[in-house]
């Protein structure tokens, strides 16, 4: 190790290396608003819940490369002052936990986890939970509930899980493949991480490709590759189809038209383009797709997923998915006249992610891809 | 000292704000007088922001919960934007697009408030989102509570009310996402569930979803009622209550704040208030017919201990005709006559009273005058002696103070509460409620019953002791207490005497390994409580511990050894007199703390002043105009005992019924026979009534002013909510009418002016008055009742005995009474359940409670039904020395192996058939907890040969 909290801090902060997740916020910021929380006991969460319809890289990190999280995880126990770290697995992901868990004990052989976990004197070790199973649970905080053995549901914030996380304490919790980088940009340094990317932007990104694509998988690309870059590498889009659409980071993130596939894939730019680069999970969709089909059946995903804490969520993502079933049905399409005030309501009031973006399948269609919906006699 | 946390400036609507650290948004705005709409918030609950209807703007990205966003420096907040108010709408519009319009709320007390919320927006008839039909359907299987799901708008306020509020843990959220709705235990109907119809949820719920059904009259708004402010009527915790009447006929009950409830309620007082308009109501009094000598039982459940009846109550059928009408001045004038004939032939001492615990201090106060100062003797005593005699005997002794040292409620501030003998979720539900909120919150349980009942779930310890070992138990404790120095020395110099004798007994005799096979409960866990005793609450301060005991440490042969025990090991850890400490037993009827206090007790006048001291006779004597008879009276079992020798020969007998409450009824049947004349005052023809020669019709709680002095020594007035049917009168009149009759002149304006009397006789109630109790009452002694609540915690500047100092007596193990054998190889233990009350009389003739548990059982563990052939569900035959009775048998885990349970209340399997009538030396009070018996199969129709 040799190296300083501050140090380990600076060269995330410096690297800007941002959650993976879904939500982007800042790695190196996370990690000092824990280390800064007053407090005995904090908590090191690694989110494995990977859910996000079409996203499937920390899968792939896990199975190749489980030291890089293992080695994140200490650094971020060491550098906010926790002794237990958990990785809240998927439970689908048998395969992966036992790869995993071979890496941990390895780790533990060499003395890199332990009471005193590489030569530092201090007490850091990883046990693994496999979650209980529901794409909820991969909400940080409904995460914690299930840890908490209670019903997986998302807490209201704040307080969020630095300052109030699991039993209360302060907790860190990042995505798989963030701290899979943080190790990097903590061995490489700054200048590494910054010279990965593409032109102007700085780093890498793991992304998985699926849908109508030739070769689907996960690709690590340098930040700033755009989507045709990437479908070029996946082989293009499969039986010799046209791109019609896709969504740059999984179910959450808007629709984007063909046109929009020269946008590099990362966090402003895609933000820019009117959707979001979220998990990196590329989905291709060709010409012979309904686009108003897969809408319905993403807005009919959250509707199944959401756990019915909040009103909105609860009885909005309900009512939308009648709507749109009548419409492809064959009713008056002047019903979804209502969607977007009842969107709307459903981002602002919702407790968590899932509600607040519940909608946006069908309401990115409308803003990005308007021809796509049915229209009212 | 906390250093003060400077407040917090916010902006809400423009306006500036000042709050403390850790204020809602929502509390804020109520401080600037601006109302945001809620629907899954209340108050009296942690907010949990799930209706989202109390979204603010503070200026994010997305709209905030305000119930649960605190405040932070600097923060503006807008509560009434266009685009808040837009999203409160389609909020509400979402809800009501599911909602049955109206709803059972709305339909019956027009207080939904989705529905009004619904209304301010203008959205009730006007739906824009699809309709969803009615698809999650009603649940009408508890008989006192409606839940309609469709209604349910998932606020959680249900599951609060049963989970944090009564830490009943029944309700919860049930499936995921629009499938989610509330459910009980694991999704079961209601009526099947662990339920224990406390009725908070419904108190609670904002919609139809959980509604009281009708039990009297349909359940209307409360506008259109009339609210009285009185006490619960059933057991000792006194709840505060507001009744809500029509036409002479009670509607509905809630619960009111109070330092006692905090508006909790459980079911009896929720639901059980129906009696007083039940059709077997007395009113008129009743002759004995000549034809209906000699006396004996009239209805077949009195006549034979053995019934193959279900029955509840008795049918009128069967009794009435051995009675006729008659007038009131007919029926007082042979009362009158009767007593006057006895007394002048046997002299005083051949009467005898019983009051009643149900009724009011000036009813006790007035009952025991006319028996001392009318009747000539101190033969007046009642059902306190079959509950808290031997601890009211133990604490005399010991500290020379019958009552609680210190309120229930204070165990919230205890760092260990140890509940001894004592099923208070059953027999003080609302007082159980907050010892489980305080175990949740941090205070230590230590458990120690035969039972394995509901609290032991919230325990840190549960010591499941063999039936009658307790004082080999708590010696055990104790010795491990004082042989690893964890007693509290300073506190034993300064404010006790006699420890050395009761230390070289423990130190001599009651190791824990030496108490383990006597009490069945391991050396390691005796050694294991006296440590979370010891180091919970260390020597000189700390930590503090509370006592609550109830019938499994009083109602035995020694019983006043067990409490004496008890005393002892609150003293030698100083848990006397500072906050979270004292010793609780805990009383059962809503006024047998007043009743005793009153006088109901045959060796001492009001507020425990000895009959046998001169002086004190001299004034009471004085106060009253009559001579007083110096010598104690007779006990409850000594008179009935009395009534068999021809000792006793007339008695009155005012709101009980020891047919069903006295132990060995056989016994009781041929007393009540053998009594020369009986009088029985009762709004019911009790079982006891069966062998009056004069039945007077009484009035009920609900037709009566009157104070009852609660487990904490909490004076309350009860206030009548309902006129008396027929010609039955009020009972202090009653009793004025019979003293005029054997000369004793009582001409009282009312209660009030009785209370006084009594109040003035009396240093404990001194200066109180109906009008300075108001309206949640006040704790005895209160030296400034104008201005102050009352004294909570007594004693912590010394006792009220000769020498000032809390007394140690040492008790050695004494086993119980009548130990099994080959022949009664079980023991018996009787007590009650949560929905019913003593004898039955009352919650037998109320619709929910008798619904909720309709007839008698015999509990068993479920070994004990395998080793004696016995099938759950089944009639069985239980036998003891004294009698048998018959009834179903349930398989039940919380029994020891060796023991059964039988509950009381039931006239047609009467537990008492089978008592013991052995009585602990001091306090007189009968071994109901222990008797030997056996338990065999009964063969029914029906079954294989």
């Amino acid at each position: 190790m040799g190296l300083e909290a501050d140090e380990i801090l600076s060269r995330l902060s410096g690297a800007g290396l941002r959650g993976m997740g879904g939500a982007g916020f800042p790695t190196g910021r996370k990690w000092e608003m824990v280390r800064n929380e007053k407090s005995d006991t904090k908590y090191v969460i690694c989110n494995a819940d990977e859910s996000e319809p079409g996203t499937f890289k920390d899968r792939g990190i896990l199975e190749e490369l489980p030291h890089l999280v293992v080695e994140g995880m200490l650094l971020a126990g060491l550098t906010i002052g926790a002794k237990t770290g958990i990785v809240y697995l998927r439970h689908e992901y048998e395969s992966e936990r036992l790869v995993l868990l071979e890496a941990i004990e390895d780790a533990r052989r060499r003395g890199v986890l332990g009471e005193d976990a590489v030569g530092t004197g201090r007490d850091f070790d990883i046990e693994i939970f496999v979650s209980p199973g529901g794409y909820i649970l991969g909400e940080e905080t409904a995460l914690l509930e299930a840890l908490e053995d209670k019903r997986g549901e998302p807490r209201n914030k704040p307080p969020y899980p630095g300052q109030y996380g699991l039993w209360g304490q302060p907790t860190l919790i990042n995505n798989v493949e963030t701290f899979a980088f943080a190790t990097s940009i903590v061995h490489h340094g700054v200048d590494w991480w910054k010279s990965q990317g593409r032109g102007d932007f700085l780093g890498l990104k793991f992304v998985s490709i699926s849908g109508d694509v030739t070769v689907p998988g996960v690709y690590e690309i340098p930040i700033g590759t755009t989507v045709n870059e990437l479908l070029d590498l996946a082989g293009g889009v499969s039986s010799g189809e046209s791109l019609q659409a896709f969504l740059p980071g999984g179910a959450s993130s808007n629709f984007l038209p063909a046109s929009k596939a020269d946008t590099p894939l990362d966090f402003d730019a895609m933000q820019a383009a009117g959707s979001m680069l979220g998990t990196g999970a590329v989905i291709v969709i060709g010409q012979r797709h309904n686009l108003f089909e897969l809408a319905t059946n993403l807005v009919r995903f959250f509707r199944n997923e959401s756990c019915g804490k909040c009103v909105p969520c609860r009885i909005g993502s309900e009512k939308a998915v009648t709507i749109l079933e009548d419409v492809l049905s064959g009713a008056s399409a002047s019903q979804l006249d209502i969607l977007p005030e009842l969107g709307e309501t459903l981002e602002q009031t919702s407790i968590c992610g899932l509600g607040q973006v519940a909608l946006s399948p069908v309401l990115s269609l409308l803003s990005n891809i308007p021809e796509a919906i049915p229209k009212s006699e | 000292m906390i250093a003060q946390k400077p407040p917090i400036s916010v902006t809400i609507d423009g306006r500036d704000v000042s709050v403390p650290e850790g204020t809602t948004v929502c509390q804020a705005a109520k401080q600037a007088g601006i109302a945001i709409p809620v629907l899954c918030h209340s108050e009296r609950m942690d907010p949990v922001g799930v209706c989202r209807m109390c979204v603010v703007d503070v200026g994010e990205r997305v709209l905030a919960a305000s119930c649960v966003r605190e405040c932070a420096e600097g923060m503006s907040v807008i509560t009434n934007s266009e685009k808040v108010v837009q999203h409160r709408r389609m909020l509400t519009e979402l809800l009501l697009s599911e909602h049955p319009t109206p709803c059972q709320r709305e339909a019956t007390t027009g207080d939904c408030e989705l529905e009004e919320l619904g209304r301010s927006y203008g959205l009730i008839d006007t739906p824009s989102l699809p309709i969803q039909g009615n698809v999650r359907g009603l649940d009408k299987t508890s008989p006192v509570i409606a839940v309609d799901h469709q209604a349910c708008i998932l606020c959680d306020r249900c599951i609060r009310a049963c989970n944090d509020i009564q830490s009943n843990n029944v309700i919860g959220r049930s499936g995921k996402g629009f499938a989610a709705q509330i459910g009980f235990d694991l999704n079961n109907p209601m009526g099947e569930s662990t339920c224990v119809s406390c009725g908070e949820c419904v108190a609670s719920c904002p919609t139809g979803a959980l509604t009281q059904q009708a039990i009297t009259l349909p359940v209307l708004p409360v506008e259109e009622l009339n609210a009285v402010d009185s006490v619960c009527p059933y057991c000792g915790v006194g709840c505060a209550i507001t009744f809500y009447t029509k036409d002479n006929k009670i509607v509905m009950a809630d619960g009111r704040e109070s330092p006692v409830n905090h508006s909790r309620l459980c079911v009896k007082g929720r639901y059980g208030w129906d009696y007083p308009m039940h059709p077997q109501r007395l009113t008129k009094p009743l002759i004995r017919r000549a034809e209906a000598y000699p006396k004996g039982p009239l209805s077949s459940e009195v006549k034979e201990s053995v019934s193959r009846r279900a029955g509840s109550v008795v049918d009128y059928d069967e009794v009435m005709p051995a009675f006729r009408e008659a007038t009131w001045e007919e029926a007082l004038d042979l009362v009158g006559e009767k007593f006057r004939e006895i007394k002048a032939e046997s002299d005083g001492s051949a009467l005898a009273g019983f009051g009643s615990a149900k009724c009011s201090n000036e009813e006790a106060y007035l009952f025991q005058k006319l028996i001392r100062a009318g009747f000539g003797t101190n033969n007046v005593d009642h059902c306190t002696r079959l509950c808290h005699a031997s601890s009211v005997a133990a604490l005399m002794e010991t500290i020379g103070s019958g009552a609680v040292t210190n309120v229930f409620a204070d165990v919230a501030r205890a760092s260990v509460a140890l509940i001894a003998g004592s099923n208070a979720t059953s027999n003080h539900p609302v007082a159980a409620t907050f010892m489980k909120e305080a175990a949740r919150k941090g205070t230590k349980l230590i458990m120690v019953d035969v039972r394995r009942h509901e609290l032991a779930n919230f325990a840190t310890h549960f010591a499941q002791i063999k039936p009658g070992t307790d004082v080999a138990f708590y010696n055990g404790v104790m010795h491990a207490l004082i042989s690893e120095s964890l007693v509290d020395e300073d506190y034993i110099s300064r404010q006790t005497e006699d420890f050395e004798n009761l230390k070289s007994m423990l130190l001599a005799n009651y190791s824990p390994e030496q108490s383990a096979p006597i009490c069945g409960v391991s050396a390691d866990q005796i050694r294991a409580i006296a440590h979370t005793i010891g180091e919970t609450t260390p020597p000189g301060g700390g930590g503090s511990m509370i006592i609550f005991w109830g019938m499994g440490i009083s109602q035995h042969t020694h019983g006043t050894d067990n409490a004496r025990c008890l005393i002892s090991l609150c003293l030698m850890t100083g848990n006397v007199g500072k906050p979270g400490s004292g010793l609780h037993p805990l009383r059962g009827q809503n006024n047998v703390q007043g009743a005793s206090d009153s006088g109901l007790i045959p060796m001492v006048y009001p507020d425990y002043q000895s009959v046998a001291d001169d002086l004190t006779r001299k004034k009471f004597e004085t106060a009253w105009g009559k001579q007083l008879d110096p010598k104690p009276g007779l006990t409850v079992v000594e008179i009935i005992k009395g009534a068999l020798t021809k000792d006793i020969r007339g008695m009155y007998i005012l709101g009980e019924n020891p047919f069903i409450s006295d132990p060995n009824s056989n016994k009781v049947r041929k007393a009540l026979a053998a009594l020369d004349f009986l009088v029985v005052q009762d709004i019911f023809l009790t079982e006891t009534a069966e062998f009056a020669d004069v039945i007077l019709p009484a009035s009920s709680y609900f037709e009566k002013t009157g104070t009852y002095t609660n487990t904490d020594r909490r004076v309350q007035v009860g206030h009548p909510v309902l006129d008396s049917p027929g010609e039955a009168r009020q009972d202090w009149e009653i009793i004025c009418d019979v003293a005029k009759r054997v000369g004793l002149e009582m001409p009282y304006q009312g209660p009030d002016e009785v209370f006084e009397e009594f109040a003035s006789l009396t240093d404990s109630y001194a200066g109180l008055t109906h009008a300075n109790l108001g309206s949640t009452g006040k704790l005895w002694p209160c030296p400034n009742p104008e201005e102050e609540d009352g004294v909570q915690i007594l004693f912590g500047d010394g006792f009220p005995t000769k020498s000032g100092r809390g007394r140690f007596v040492p008790c050695p193990y004494t086993p119980a009474d009548e130990l099994p054998d080959e022949e009664y190889p079980l023991v018996l233990n009787t007590g009650r359940v949560l929905e019913h009350w003593h004898t039955g009389s009352m919650t037998r003739r109320s619709h929910a409670l008798n619904s909720l548990e309709p007839e008698a059982f015999a509990a068993m563990n479920p070994a004990d039904l395998t080793k004696f052939g016995l099938t759950s569900g089944k009639r069985i035959a239980v036998s003891s020395r004294r009698g048998t009775i018959q009834l179903k048998v349930r398989s039940d885990d919380s029994i020891e192996a060796g023991c059964v349970f039988i509950p009381f209340h039931f006239r047609e399997a009467a537990a008492n058939v089978l008592t013991t009538d052995a009585l602990d030396p001091y306090g007189k009070i009968p071994e109901f907890k222990f008797c030997a018996v056996r338990a065999e199969a009964v063969r029914e129709i029906g079954d294989a040969i």
